[in-house]
């Protein structure tokens, strides 16, 4: 008997060696189509854009196989905003790279309004094909900078540059771009630039590269006088000495305050993981209904306080613009 | 302090009006140990020829026989795996408690048998409806990986699933991870693993005896809403010096113990000294990843001091660190420590009782050095005095009763990417009070009905919840039971784990905030037994949970006033059936698994990523003689869910790296997903051989392993990458070797 059972127990076993095959794997379900509305609407400039586009399956993992620009055309979009309603019409553009698409860059426009603080806004799209889209936000608050007399670069004692803002909350978004003017002359051709001071300096596939500030809900921003330094240092670093820098007196700020919706949106475009986590489901946030997208807005504050001392300038073997 | 008055008093009434003692009858008691180095052992047999009844000793290798005829002498005849069973002579004495010790020898390498795991002769009462008693010999005989591993070999169990080869982490009837406790001398292990996952930290040459409760667990635990793996550690050797030594294809171990005046000691550690056998694990990446455990005891029993009292101390340590060489990379490191304090006493009177102090502490600390992640920091610190009293009554019954005072210390840091914190500390105390009535005075009938009380829990909203819990047991033929059991379970502490990874580096434990409630859940369980033949048991189990207030990672928090926990719903069911056979030289077991379990979050329901719909596993183990043993096991389950992809559309990201101008964003492709875990993976299967060899070496016992982990190299998928669409498979074909040497 128990011979028996052994050479049933061995041709089990044999038998199980010829199941290691590999088995086909799908990782696709059904196509869904879903239609994406971007709009994000702006308080520096009265042309508003939206872009209207639908999902697409290429039966592949690769998204690149899709090589024809989906946007959806001739659809009536409008904009709610205060007491009057705008429409946006339909336009394009020529596409600069087109290394996907080919086609011209197809989006939709308005040119009559630009937003102010803490307002509600809505948008409604409505497609030749019978489908509405929808959406509502509120612009952001008006915040202020604390400090209103000048920030001298460099601080007299320490090592940061410190702007506080006065009345911002912890739900709200800000994004600095602090940046100086200067001018180059080349054989006596004087051009015009401007250069953004980035939040830090990293290294990235063996070169050091600016890391620009992200949207944070961070009320102090803070800038390093070491990354400034470097700044200024890089700024002549690949030009022939003959050059000759002049750089203004004024930096200036600009902070860009999004509202709660493009702050979730945001955030959720953002994340940052570790190599050996894995994570197979991501999070998109939309608050479009019927739809994927975002429908938001931010509101830019200039702050002009901050100024570089001549010597500072100077020190770099530039010329200092003094300003009034 | 009304609840702790009423508790003593019912105590102290069942003590006043059962008869601890009749005058007509004996009790017997003892300890079984080993021969050769003292240790008790758990789980024996003991047997009454001439009233075919007994026992079996309790985890500390203790038992107590009542209700015996006095004034006559029996033969008793103690029984273990792997040892030699021995008879003995005893005398009872009227209304008196009789002590006899009982020493086994281990058999000799070349004789050693199969014996069944477990005489189902003894507790024909017993409530045992879920528990799983493992013995050192069953984790040996499991595939081992790299090496035998406590953890992964639940994982062979009926009704508990994992995610993969890559995880030791356990999911049991549909709970998640954290529902387990992990208990080593009643002390709570935390984070019990080692290399993200992959191994368990307790080192199975350190213990002594296993025993894991699938569900429906009686009222001395609590904390839990699924299992509990209750480990205790060897004493070391009361005898004699010794050591063994053993190294695999990943660790170095250890192990010193040795007696000491009226005790002993055990020193045990291990060490990881290679990287290369992780590869294969993790998909082929280099992780540089060093771990240790070192395990201190020190035992202490003297008739001089406080007769039949036996102290113990005891220390866990566990550290794992992964530094990459490159700074710009991430680092981590977490670590395990306890230490113990447990004072066993046995009286003259048939009461046992257990006064433990520990302290458990975890830390886990994700280091950003100059990479893009933020920090991320987890303390946790466990401080419990605990006091249990076993009482047992003239008429078999039994009365368990305890109380414990807990105070734990939770500090939880994580920042994300634009700046929203959390920090959450709370220092909180829980004091718990449980009592449970063990009927077992009737030959076919047994019952446990019991109940725990947060007297003070660690948020007012846990006070005064009682939890009951019943489970029985009636014994239709002498071959065939039926058991049930019901019971309510309460948990306050949650390990904060993101279910959209399967490979986490970072899980902490906090207490449940005070904006949530309690997790509770309801478990209801039958079963049969059936002994078909003395060699062939059959067991089959039947089990519906669910579960409320269960917290989950608030995916929605954008802002730092969002709640980082919301609370969700669970709910699982299923059918398990166990097969054993056990007749020289075969020892045989399969099972089988049907279940459900389902999620519940803010009225959407979906499949937990662990929900496997069929699962089987088959052992074989087969004695060739002459210290030669070998083995197969094969496993099979029904494919895990997976999040389809149903689409891609083209997603606009506001800034790049080129500049904060908003207007320099662009349009990217993004993985549009389906229904959260709708699809399901190809199924998964297994076929894992191993050759042992025991044999004497001069004064050394020598054991020599390899293992075929995977033998057809059968490629189980274990996820796909979105990014690159590269699937990426499970543990491929693996050959493994484990030497170790015991002097």
């Amino acid at each position: 008997m128990s011979n028996k059972l052994i050479n049933l127990l061995m041709i089990l076993l044999i038998s199980v060696f010829f199941l290691s095959c590999e088995e086909d794997f799908s990782p696709f379900g059904d196509f869904r189509e879903k239609y994406v509305l971007t709009c994000i609407l702006r308080s520096d400039t009265t042309f508003q854009i939206a872009t209207l586009s639908s999902s697409y399956f290429t039966g592949t993992i690769n998204p690149d196989d899709n090589e024809t620009d989906l946007a959806v055309k001739f659809a009536d979009i409008r904009v709610w905003y205060e007491d009057s309603v705008y429409l946006f019409r339909d336009s394009s553009i020529v596409r600069v790279d087109t290394s996907r698409y080919t086609t011209q860059i197809s989006f939709y426009f308005s040119n009559r309004f630009k937003i102010t603080p803490n307002k509600p806004i809505e948008i409604e799209v409505l497609m030749q094909n019978g489908k509405r889209l929808k959406a509502a936000s509120v612009t952001p608050k008006e915040v202020n900078f604390s400090n209103q007399s000048s920030v001298l670069i460099p601080p007299v004692t320490g090592n940061l540059i410190n702007v506080i803002l006065s009345n911002g909350s912890t739900g709200t978004f800000y994004q600095p771009k602090l940046y100086f003017r200067y001018q180059k002359r080349i054989n006596s051709i004087t051009t015009y630039h401007e250069m953004e001071i980035p939040s830090r300096y990293s290294v990235i596939d063996g070169i050091e590269e600016p890391v620009y500030p992200v949207p944070s809900n961070k009320q102090t921003l803070v800038y390093n006088m070491d990354v400034i330094n470097k700044t200024m240092a890089y700024l002549s670093a690949s030009e022939p000495e003959d050059v000759i820098f002049s750089i203004y007196e004024n930096l200036i700020m600009k902070l860009v305050i999004l509202d709660e919706n493009l702050t979730r949106y945001v955030s959720s475009t953002s994340q940052s993981f570790d190599d050996l986590t894995v994570r197979v489901n991501e999070n998109d946030y939309s608050n479009v209904e019927g739809g994927l997208g975002i429908f938001g807005s931010y509101i830019i504050k200039e702050y002009d306080r901050l100024r570089f001392r001549a010597n500072f300038i100077t020190s770099f073997g530039y010329n200092f613009i003094k300003e009034n | 302090m009304n609840h702790i008055r009423f508790f003593l008093l019912t105590v102290l009434t069942f003590l006043l009006n059962f008869n601890i003692f009749s005058q007509d009858l004996g009790r017997l008691r003892g300890l079984v140990t080993d021969s050769t180095s003292g240790e008790t052992l758990a789980f024996c047999n003991v047997f009454i020829r001439e009233l075919n009844t007994g026992s079996s000793t309790n985890e500390r290798g203790l038992y107590l026989i009542n209700s015996i005829p006095a004034n006559q002498e029996y033969t008793v005849t103690v029984s273990y795996v792997g040892y030699k069973t021995k008879e003995i002579e005893v005398f009872i004495k009227r209304g008196q408690l009789t002590n006899a010790d009982v020493k086994l020898v281990p058999l000799s390498i070349e004789l050693q048998t199969i014996e069944k795991i477990g005489d189902k002769i003894i507790g024909k009462n017993t409530t045992d409806l879920g528990v799983e008693r493992i013995s050192i010999r069953q984790l040996e005989i499991l595939p081992k990986g790299v090496e035998t591993d406590v953890m992964r070999s639940l994982q062979y169990l009926p009704g508990v699933r994992s995610t993969g080869d890559v995880s030791a982490r356990y999911y049991v009837r549909g709970g998640t991870g954290d529902q387990n406790l992990v208990l080593l001398n009643g002390v709570t292990v935390y984070n019990p693993f080692h290399s993200l996952g992959l191994f368990s930290v307790i080192e199975p040459d350190i213990i002594n005896s296993v025993e894991f409760h699938k569900g429906g667990f009686s009222s001395e635990y609590g904390g839990r809403l699924s299992s509990v793996l209750n480990i205790i550690s060897k004493d070391g050797n009361k005898n004699r010096f010794g050591f063994k030594g053993s190294s695999s294809l990943l660790t170095a171990k250890g192990m010193i113990e040795g007696p000491i005046p009226n005790g002993s000691f055990l020193i045990s550690g291990r060490k990881s000294h290679s990287n290369n056998i992780l590869k294969k694990f993790l998909n082929d990446q280099v992780v540089p990843i060093d771990f240790y455990d070192v395990s201190f005891k020190l035992n202490y029993s003297s008739k001089d001091f406080f007769g039949n009292a036996k102290f113990s101390l005891f220390s866990f340590l566990s550290g794992d660190d992964l530094i990459y060489d490159d700074p710009l990379r991430e680092g981590f490191n977490w670590k395990n420590n306890l230490i113990g304090f447990e004072w066993l006493q046995i009286y003259d009177v048939p009461i046992f009782s257990r006064l433990g102090v520990s302290l458990s502490q975890f830390e886990g600390n994700v280091i950003p050095n100059a990479s893009s992640l933020k920090p991320r920091r987890n303390e946790l610190k466990d401080f419990t005095i605990s006091f249990d009293l076993n009482v047992f009554f003239s008429n078999k019954d039994e009365l368990v009763t305890g109380i414990k005072i807990n105070t734990i210390d939770s500090k939880l840091f994580i920042e994300n990417q634009l700046g929203v914190s959390s920090d959450i500390n709370r220092f909180a105390g829980n004091i718990s009070i449980y009592g449970k009535y063990k009927l077992l005075r009737f030959e076919n009938f047994g019952a446990d009905i019991g109940s725990r009380l947060n007297v003070s829990g660690f948020n007012s909203n846990t006070e005064a919840i009682p939890e009951p819990r019943v489970s029985l047991i009636y014994r239709i033929l002498p071959s065939l039971a039926v058991k049930g059991s019901w019971g309510i379970y309460l948990q306050e502490l949650t390990s904060v784990s993101d279910e959209n990874e399967i490979i986490s580096v970072f899980e902490p434990w906090i207490i449940i905030p005070g904006y949530l409630k309690a997790s509770r859940s309801i478990n209801y369980g039958a079963g049969l037994e059936w002994n078909i033949f003395p060699s062939l048991t059959a067991e089959m189990e039947t089990y519906y949970k669910t579960t409320i207030n269960l917290p989950v990672i608030n995916e929605k928090k954008y802002f730092s006033y969002d709640p980082d926990l919301i609370s969700g719903k669970g709910e699982s069911y299923g059918w398990e059936f166990m097969l054993k056979y056990s007749k020289e030289p075969f020892n045989i077991t399969s099972s089988y698994s049907l279940s459900w379990a389902y999620k519940e979050i803010e009225n959407y329901l979906y499949y937990p990523k662990y929900d496997a719909r069929h699962t089987a596993n088959f052992s074989f183990e087969f004695n060739f003689g002459a210290g030669w043993m070998g083995s197969a096991v094969w496993s099979f389950s029904s494919g895990l869910p997976f999040t389809q992809l149903i689409g891609y559309y083209d997603k606009y990201y506001l800034t790049g790296n080129s500049g904060s101008d908003f207007n320099n964003g662009s349009y990217i492709p993004y993985a549009l997903l389906g229904d959260r875990n709708l699809g399901r993976l190809p199924e998964y299967h297994r076929l894992d051989l191993g050759l042992t060899k025991r044999l004497l070496v001069w004064l050394a016992n020598m054991e020599l392993s390899i293992n075929l982990v995977n033998a057809y190299d059968r490629k189980n998928i274990f996820y796909f990458e979105r990014d690159t669409g590269k699937r990426v498979n499970m543990l491929p074909l693996l050959l493994t070797g484990t030497i170790k040497v015991e002097i």
